[in-house]
């Protein structure tokens, strides 16, 4: 399991929200704002109207058929996507804002990682980017808490999907960010790797760490997310209540 | 504290693009090589009595240039999107311009690798003493290396998404990168053929100001560069 993070350079170190049921967890605060989204491509709509608030804390799942816009949204909410219209805020600030940034973790479909640079040294340059402190120790901890030391110092080409996919959802943690956003993370993963990411996810939610995630796992979703947010061709169509809300219990069944 | 962090940033992007081109050696190799080929073609094809010889090297020299370069140029943003780094990369928390630097920096890094080897090539090959004086010689790489690395950084960012980006980063690169061009082969030819006079100066202070606009204008364009 995830023990502590390091300190990071960025201004706002993400406050301690307790663990258990989701509403002694959030504060109310909103982490996400999306307000009126639409993002074409060319002349396809690809978001319309999309209004979508997320708490601080708050775990939400985004699912829908292929095309429906998941990952759009995902890159509108982390600042990689610009919208036509509308506007989207990570705490309070433009989503596009540097402060705001550094307060995000994202990884896409795509993992993210350099090919001939080893799993340590993608983390390690990571970590630099966004100013962590004692970034090798810290990098170390994570690889050996995701049993990924034997494969630390492979190059990423030679490394299997499985294992790409774990190191890219770390480097989307290495610097503990307030906002987590994934998009399909348990996409390559196998059965071990699903619960090793469910713990992560379980450890960002005590840590009052936000997470958006995209996925096609229905039961992925309903185990981790407070609220699942059903996408289609573009638009919101329905959010559901995610897990049950009995303290730990879904936990276990994680 | 963040002009540190932006200073450290800066160092471990170029340490990043260096280390991996170092391993797996995706377009210098073939720069160099290209370039080695196109200075042999030169020097086998080029019979002209030496006055005229010095006259025309220059600008085969910064053609030579230009034409393996761009493979440089052309590689330094795209590598970024064939990793598929591209949205990691255009998160980090620091300034859109300092993400521009440093892949200007890598480039300039690959040109000046480049021309060491060219410049000795063509002397070689075509037996025209290319660095009389070497210090305005340098002069001239360093001002002609900024135009089309600010250039080709900027055209690689807005190519990098497309299939058919190699022949159309080339096509984008030509028009934009002849003013620097010109004006360092201009420069090239003055230097080799007497002692640097206001003509010269003209040509220098015309690099300048084409390396300078590229580059501002690249490290203001380049938020809307990297967007998706």
């Amino acid at each position: 399991m995830l023990r502590s993070f390091p300190s990071v350079t960025s201004e706002a170190a993400p406050s301690s929200v307790p663990s258990g049921p989701r509403e002694s967890r959030l504060d109310g605060r909103p982490a996400v704002t999306a307000a009126n989204l639409s993002v074409a491509y060319g002349r396809v709509p690809v978001l319309r109207e999309i209004d979508l608030q997320v708490a601080a804390g708050e775990c939400v799942a985004l699912m829908g058929p292929n095309g429906a816009g998941k990952s759009t949204l995902l890159g509108c909410l982390v600042g990689v996507v610009r919208p036509a219209c509308g506007e989207v805020s990570l705490f309070g600030k433009n989503a596009r804002n540097r402060d705001a940034r550094r307060q995000v973790g994202f990884a896409g479909q795509e993992p993210g990682l350099y090919a001939e640079l080893s799993a340590r040294e993608n983390l390690i340059f990571s970590g630099r980017m966004y100013g962590v402190q004692n970034v090798n120790q810290h990098v170390s901890r994570l690889l050996e808490e995701s049993n990924l030391t034997s494969a630390a110092d492979r190059p990423v080409a030679q490394l299997s999907q499985g294992m790409r996919q774990r190191v890219a959802v770390l480097r989307a943690m290495v610097h503990q960010p307030q906002l987590v956003v994934l998009d399909e993370p348990s996409a390559r993963l196998d059965t071990a790797g699903k619960q090793w990411l469910a713990s992560l996810l379980t450890r960002c939610r005590d840590h009052g760490q936000t997470v958006c995630f995209a996925s096609h796992d229905v039961a992925q979703c309903r185990t981790l997310a407070d609220r699942i947010v059903q996408l289609d061709a573009g638009r919101i169509v329905a959010i559901d209540p995610g897990r049950v809300h009995d303290g730990d219990a879904w936990l276990r069944s994680a | 504290m963040q002009a540190r962090h932006a200073v450290q940033s800066l160092y471990w992007l170029i340490r990043k693009d260096l280390q991996r081109e170092m391993r797996a050696l995706h377009a210098w190799s073939s720069m160099l090589l290209l370039g080695l080929v196109l200075a042999f073609l030169v020097g086998s094809q080029l019979v002209l009595p030496p006055e005229q010889k010095a006259h025309v090297i220059g600008g085969l020299l910064w053609l030579a240039i230009f034409f393996a370069g761009s493979l440089a140029c052309e590689h330094s943003l795209a590598s970024e999107r064939d990793a598929g780094c591209w949205q990691a990369f255009a998160l980090y928390p620091v300034a859109p311009s300092l993400l521009f630097l440093s892949k200007v920096i890598t480039t300039n890094i690959a040109l000046a690798l480049l021309e060491l080897v060219l410049v000795p090539a063509f002397v070689v090959l075509s037996d025209v003493p290319l660095a009389p004086r070497p210090v305005p010689l340098l002069v001239v790489a360093l001002l002609g290396n900024l135009g089309v690395a600010a250039i080709g950084t900027i055209v690689s960012g807005l190519t990098a998404g497309l299939k058919q980006r190699s022949g159309l980063a080339v096509l984008l690169l030509l028009p934009l990168v002849i003013p620097v061009i010109l004006s360092a082969a201009e420069a090239t030819r003055l230097l080799l053929s007497g002692p640097l006079d206001s003509q010269w100066w003209t040509w220098i202070r015309l690099l300048s100001v084409f390396a300078a606009v590229f580059t501002v204008v690249g490290a203001l364009a380049f938020e809307y560069v990297l967007e998706e």
